[in-house]
């Protein structure tokens, strides 16, 4: 099954008639006795919002985004169309509104009909609309019903959120006045009771309730009235109510009234229901989809055939008024549309990266005209009879449910351009893995050409062939390296993105099948917008991941819950999603659920970081952003989170000191001489794979390399950390180290990617050999240990404890071969050892003399140092030396000469046993000698 | 002022002290929040002056003291040196420790040489305290024997929840041979007398600088009572 295939976010269609709206409002301001703070309350609308943009339902509109602007004001964007009831209501020249002209029957049903659909749904979901009325009633141009408006209640948790209540007092039942909405089982009902009093206002043509809007005393205490009424039965048949002088208009009476069996009476029977007063007899909107009113035409398979109700000839759509605008822009570009076919949130997407930004918006066309704070003082006079006088309406601070539509014009100008056929061509810059330096060495690229019979998975995928390398190799030649667009120009380039995502859509569709393009396209790099969904397909997340996720038990309190609980809160707060409420509960439960899937792991504090960016990119889906986790932590952090991982980390950490030693000797010497360690401060960097050093911003861009990128990236990630910070590291003693160890704001992420690419590519893998690597095994070719049934004793893994006093690393034979063109090897043994045998063009000098030949040595003008010695001999110790005086990529041979024997011929090298090495250079008794023939077999 | 002159400043005219502070106690009782103070106080007073230095601390701590700082993953460390006089300058090495057990084992480097501990409990949390007890357990056996502990008690500004009394932990405190405090970090009460007792009890002469035998060159920055930037301005 395609993973993505139904995912909303590549998937829903835009149509051409649709716009997108945006309304507004401000969380409660800060009142002294509330418990809630308006900050607070702002993040927990914030978080409660994004269930909404999961909800899909073809009569609602989409939600999009919520924006949170300044004095935490906040914009919320959806789906809008021009269409709506409320368009059927005018005022006369009395100034009474009046409903026209009348809609028939078959019509209403139909509206009614979707509108119990859209409701029933809402309800499934838990979520009551509360504010429902004509003007939010959408009609699309194929006139079908998309309700708006419906998650305002929900998001703000039932209007406790907000300082102005929710709901239009005319449309309300008596029991949502008179806060008995919250009884058990009421909630959907509310909705029922507004539908109905819409249906009748529209059936008669005559609004509900006499009198103008502003007279909501009256209407209130007829809503009393009738809640006091609430054990009467069928009270809306009852001649008696016209006593109670309700106030609501004698044409609504009537029609209420009649008992005759006429030809509307289940239409009659149907508001009747709408309109029961006792909220516990009154049908959910799921009940009333089954009312007489919807059979005969509806009885068969609900709403089957109502997708094209209205090419039947009853239609009465006409009679709508309609946007005129609307028609043309459909008659001027039938199809052409670039935008057609994209899903709302993508389109929102474009629409910021090509300039838009909501609140600038709204304050552009005067929308926002906040009073300047001094203008706020309050100049009410209370009157005699306690009315107020003199506030005036502020419309930065109050809701107001003007919904303003967000022009699509430029967008659509600016990708005409970056689609059409003189676009910007961008470069791809791949060349991070190929890119060969003419003059060093590429371990990634012969990886990748030996790679034919490889059986390991995760070795051979990161790389592949890229046709655009040679250009850059080329280009680099003549000595104009190529340079790619910055990753931010390109991240904000509307044209660029839109060609990334619509590809990316393309392949998440087919993912699975598609994996392996997804990984090629994401390593030059990953649409923002759809990075959520890319990282778990690179990750091969798959199959049914709701069910594992629902299988793990996330309630049961364990030991490791108090941890948790003082962690959550703590976790990267400044993020909106993770501060609300809801992020904290969603962050606890995938947590709890990945210690209760992983019997063998524990909390370490630290972890709740790692999750954070799986949650935050797929804040609806917990169960994706759990099986992210699920294979994202075997992948990268093998064992990091056993109880005790000790032995990982303290492997880690020396081959972390090693690479460092390997390509700056001088920055790891200095840090060896002011004794800091990479375990004072780099064990937060790879236990979190520096989620709890970098913001999440700067964490995605580098976990986007890191997850298409080589298992080692990290190890080197943190060597360009501290060499961009080199030069203060370098002036600095121990104790100016402080200001390093916490966050680093001016590490350039890009540049820090690059480099620790580069470094990987130049870093023979047996160099930075981990027992505990994900896929090392006995056999593994990093090793560079052949596959023989007998163990020579340098095929017995460094002892940890020796390791970690060891500066350089050790390289395997099979690596050294390699390298044959770009090394020296320095052979440490006896002049005897050394004419009996040796590594072609390498010398020999007694190790005590190194100070002597450094200057001899330097001129050798080599990228590589590898000492060759005997088993047991001061090979680490002098490589030690070599490292001390700034020589680069120093390494001491497995197995020394012994390996060479057991292995003749690897790689077109084979030991060498010329006798006429000449004596290079003489100093006193210090003797150097190097061969001169280099025989390739 | 460059390091070069300013060392030889401290060389020529005056005594250099050193030493190092580790904050030790269970997760989430404040460690963290604690050193963020103390930090704060330094840059803002001189050790003598404590009721300015007080209120100026109050007034910053209200603005920066976050309820919701990131949690401490192995230790985070801060140096921090301050003039006494135009003779004396101490310099402080402040450890601040992840608070969650399976950290411990990670606890005996950043102690190690450390001349004073600050081992800190949540009053409101029960269980706290007897962690703090263990701490203070290990650094008698483990840690340099000349070692000054001080317990510390936070969270005092929210003493409708209390859940340790008082006079149980100075009754401890006392038996043991600690310093004790109730503290707050978040309204820095208390905290400076804490450090102002520790450093009383500092045996001052025998923490002549580079005692921890960490190069030559000790280069010392200098105290700019003029702009005190946050210490600790975790953006992580």
């Amino acid at each position: 099954m395609a993973t993505f295939a139904t995912d909303k976010e590549i998937n829903e269609t835009f149509q051409q008639d649709v716009h997108l709206g945006v309304n507004s409002f401000s969380a409660i301001a800060g009142v002294e006795d509330r418990d809630v703070a308006p900050a607070t309350a702002t993040t927990e609308i914030f978080g409660r919002f994004q269930a909404l943009k999961t909800l899909l339902h073809p009569n609602l509109c989409e939600y999009v985004e919520i924006v949170k602007g300044k004095h935490d004001r906040l914009f919320v964007v959806f789906e809008y169309h021009m269409n709506h009831l409320g368009k059927l209501y005018q005022r006369n020249e009395e100034g009474n509104i009046q409903v026209s002209p009348k809609i028939g029957i078959v019509m209403l049903r139909e509206w009614a009909f979707q509108i119990l659909k859209a409701l029933a749904y809402l309800n499934q979901n838990g979520i009551t609309h509360h504010n429902l009325a004509p003007h939010n009633i959408l009609l699309d141009i194929e006139g079908r019903v998309k309700l708006a408006d419906y998650g305002l209640y929900y998001m703000t948790n039932g209007g406790e959120d907000v300082d102005f209540p929710i709901g239009y007092p005319h449309y309300l039942p008596p029991e949502a006045i008179y806060r008995r909405a919250d009884m058990p089982g009421a909630s959907g009902k509310v909705d029922v009771w507004s539908l109905g009093v819409i249906l009748a206002e529209i059936f008669t043509g005559s609004p509900f309730w006499v009198g103008n809007d502003k007279d909501i005393e009256r209407l209130f205490s007829s809503l009393w009235k009738l809640q006091e009424a609430e054990h009467d039965d069928d009270i809306w048949e009852k001649y008696y109510i016209w006593d109670w002088d309700l106030g609501i208009n004698e044409a609504i009476m009537e029609f209420l009234q009649v008992t005759d069996e006429d030809d509307i009476v289940d239409f009659r029977r149907f508001i009747r229901a709408c309109l029961e007063v006792n909220v516990s007899k009154r049908c959910s909107p799921e009940q009333l989809l089954s009312h007489p009113f919807f059979s005969p035409s509806y009885e068969d398979g609900l709403g089957s055939n109502y997708k094209y109700w209205w090419k039947k000839p009853f239609l009465q759509s006409q009679k709508i008024y309609f946007d005129e605008n609307l028609l043309e822009l459909i008659d001027d570009q039938p199809n052409k549309d670039v935008l057609h076919g994209l899903p709302l949130s993508q389109i929102y997407y474009f629409w910021k990266l090509a300039g838009g930004d909501v609140e600038t918006e709204l304050a552009k066309r005067g929308y926002l005209l906040s009073t300047p704070p001094i203008e706020r003082i309050p100049r009410t006079v209370k009157v005699q009879d306690g009315k107020e006088e003199g506030t005036t309406e502020d419309t930065a601070f109050l809701f107001s449910d003007n919904i303003y539509t967000l022009s699509l014009k430029e967008l659509r100008q600016r990708l005409e351009v970056a689609t059409g056929p003189n676009r910007e061509a961008f470069e791809w810059d791949t060349d991070y893995f190929t890119q060969v330096d003419e003059d060093d060495m590429n371990f990634l690229v012969e990886e990748m050409s030996n790679n034919d019979n490889s059986d390991d998975e995760i070795f051979g995928k990161y790389l592949f062939p890229d046709p655009n390398s040679h250009k850059v190799v080329s280009s680099s030649i003549n000595g104009q390296t190529a340079s790619p667009i910055p990753l931010m120009n390109r991240e904000k380039d509307v044209g660029y993105q839109f060609q990334r995502v619509v590809l990316f859509s393309e392949l998440l569709r087919q993912y699975p099948a598609s994996r392996d393009e997804i990984i090629h396209h994401a390593k030059v790099d990953i649409p923002p917008f759809l990075r959520g969904k890319i990282w778990a397909a690179i990750l091969g997340v798959k199959g049914d991941y709701q069910a594992l996720y629902d299988s793990y038990n996330k309630e049961t309190e364990t030991t490791t819950d108090r941890q948790i609980d003082v962690d959550v809160p703590r976790c990267h707060q400044y993020n909106q999603l993770l501060s609300s409420p809801i992020g904290h509960e969603k962050l606890r439960r995938l947590l709890k659920c990945f210690i209760a899937a992983n019997n063998k792991l524990v909390y370490w504090q630290g972890f709740d970081s790692l999750c954070a960016p799986f949650l935050t990119l797929n804040f609806n889906d917990e169960a994706l952003a759990f099986s992210c986790l699920h294979t994202f932590v075997p992948k990268f952090l093998q064992d990091f989170f056993l109880s005790d991982n000790s032995p990982v980390i303290k492997e880690y950490l020396a081959v972390f000191s090693h690479l460092l030693s390997f390509h700056d000797p001088e920055l790891s010497d200095h840090l060896v001489k002011i004794e800091y360690h990479p375990d004072l401060y780099a064990i937060r960097w790879f236990l979190t794979l520096f989620t709890h050093v970098f913001p999440l911003d700067k964490t995605y861009h580098l976990w986007d390399k890191i997850l298409v990128g080589p298992p080692s990236l990290p190890l080197f990630i943190g060597i360009s950390i501290l060499r961009q910070l080199r030069d203060m590291l370098l002036k600095s003693e121990f104790n100016d180290c402080d200001t390093f160890s916490e966050s680093f704001p001016d590490v350039d992420i890009e540049k820090c990617i690059q480099s620790a690419l580069s470094m990987c590519k130049v870093t023979p893998p047996s160099v930075m050999y981990r027992v505990h690597e994900p896929f090392a095994t006995p056999n593994s070719s990093h090793n560079g240990i052949p596959d023989h049934h007998i163990q020579r004793w340098w095929e017995q893994p460094v002892p940890i404890e020796v390791k970690k006093t060891e500066l350089a690393p050790r390289i395997s034979f099979k690596d050294l071969a390699k390298l044959k063109n770009y090394v020296l090897v320095i052979d440490i043994r006896s002049e005897q050892d050394f004419s009996r045998g040796h590594f072609p063009l390498s010398v020999n000098m007694n190790p005590a003399h190194l100070e002597q030949f450094t200057q001899v040595l330097k001129q050798e003008n080599k990228k590589y140092h590898v000492v060759l010695g005997n088993k047991g001999d001061s090979g680490p110790q002098f490589a030690a030396e070599l490292v001390r005086a700034k020589f680069p990529r120093v390494a001491v041979l497995t197995g020394g000469i012994d390996v060479m024997r057991v292995d003749p011929v690897e790689g077109g090298v084979s030991i060498c046993s010329c006798p006429n090495f000449t004596t290079g250079s003489k100093n006193g008794s210090a003797a150097y000698r190097k061969c001169r023939i280099f025989k390739e077999k | 002022m460059s390091t070069t002159n300013n060392r030889q400043n401290v060389q020529a005219s005056g005594k250099l002290y050193q030493f190092k502070l580790v904050l030790l106690g269970e997760s989430a009782v404040g460690k963290s929040s604690f050193y963020t103070v103390y930090i704060q106080t330094l840059y803002i007073g001189d050790l003598d002056d404590v009721f300015q230095a007080k209120i100026l601390v109050l007034r910053f701590v209200k603005d920066q003291f976050d309820d919701y700082r990131e949690s401490t993953i192995g230790a985070a460390f801060l140096t921090q040196t301050i003039s006494l006089d135009d003779n004396t300058t101490v310099k402080f090495e402040i450890w601040d420790t992840a608070g969650q057990e399976r950290y411990k084992s990670l606890a005996p480097m950043y102690y190690r040489n450390a001349n004073c501990a600050v081992v800190v409990y949540d009053i409101t949390q029960p269980s706290s305290l007897d962690k703090a007890k263990s701490w203070v357990k290990e650094l008698q056996r483990q840690a340099d024997p000349n070692i000054v502990i001080a317990l510390a008690g936070n969270k005092s500004d929210l003493s409708a929840r209390r859940a340790i009394d008082s006079e149980e932990a100075q009754a401890y405190a006392a038996d043991t041979g600690l310093l004790f405090f109730e503290t707050s970090a978040k309204t820095a009460v208390n905290v400076n007398e804490l450090f102002i007792s520790i450093a009383k009890k500092m045996p001052l002469e025998q923490l002549a600088a580079n005692s921890r035998g960490r190069g030559s060159g000790l280069k010392q920055r200098g105290v700019d009572l003029t702009s005190p930037t946050p210490a600790n301005n975790c953006s992580c």
